[in-house]
């Protein structure tokens, strides 16, 4: 689901948080749902997916790691620096997990006030969607 | 600050990872604007303006047109809807992936 500048998804599964966790962060499990890796869940670990024919190559970084529960990753698309977040939550029968993926680059923000942001995100976003006024 | 940022920028999401560019598109949006009105509206000068406007001309998500001494800016919506369509390809991606995640939980347990 496209939310703004990201794509934001909750997903339920029916499996405790513990497999869910391995299967978002052993190797070849990532192969068999998401794509042929070198992934090893350590923070600072670089890794590369073949993400053909989406995306080409997918060079990564492991950013945070919270067994069983959060996994951030860098993931720089066509030299597009994007971050990947998966976080797990225990829920009645299995796992609540909420993947963000946020797609485009927000750095150098800090230069503005704090109300230049959301004012420029939302008209960007009114940009971007051809909504705006002519 | 800056100029146009040192990573080469060739195309739209180079673009808008500047915050200087997406104010410039933000007024853009509303209609043809000059250059020295542009500069007005953000907190840096007029020829850090012109270089990010430079910037955006070669990207092609605007146009430029001469009239006398002022030079006039638009908006071409059509370049800026890769960033609509990577979007949507990134949601597919995730949406696909995601049903697979489920299907190897459910084979594996």
């Amino acid at each position: 689901v496209i939310d703004g500048d990201r794509v934001v998804y909750e997903v339920h599964y029916e499996h405790p948080p513990d497999t869910v966790w391995r299967a978002i962060t052993d190797s070849a499990a990532l192969a068999r749902w998401l794509m042929p890796n070198d992934f090893v869940p350590e923070v600072g670990h670089k890794f590369a997916m073949d993400a053909r024919p989406n995306f080409g190559n997918v060079d990564a970084t492991v950013l945070v790691v919270e067994p069983p529960r959060l996994l951030v990753c860098e993931w720089t698309i066509n030299g597009t620096s994007t971050i990947v977040r998966m976080e797990l939550q225990p829920v009645a029968g299995g796992t609540r997990l909420f993947l963000e993926h946020r797609g485009l680059p927000s750095e150098h923000q800090a230069e503005f006030d704090g109300g230049w942001d959301s004012k420029l995100r939302d008209d960007l976003t009114l940009v971007l969607q051809g909504d705006a006024e002519p | 600050v800056s100029g146009a940022g040192a990573p080469t920028v060739d195309d739209a999401f180079g673009v808008i990872a500047h915050p200087i560019r997406r104010a410039l598109l933000e007024r853009l949006a509303h209609g043809e604007q000059r250059v020295t009105d542009l500069a007005d509206r953000v907190p840096v000068s007029r020829p850090a303006v012109s270089q990010h406007l430079r910037l955006m001309l070669d990207v092609g998500v605007v146009t430029e047109r001469r009239e006398g001494r002022a030079r006039y800016y638009a908006l071409r919506r059509d370049r800026l809807h890769d960033i609509d369509r990577w979007l949507a390809q990134l949601d597919e991606f995730w949406s696909e992936s995601l049903r697979r995640l489920g299907a190897h939980l459910d084979a594996t347990t």
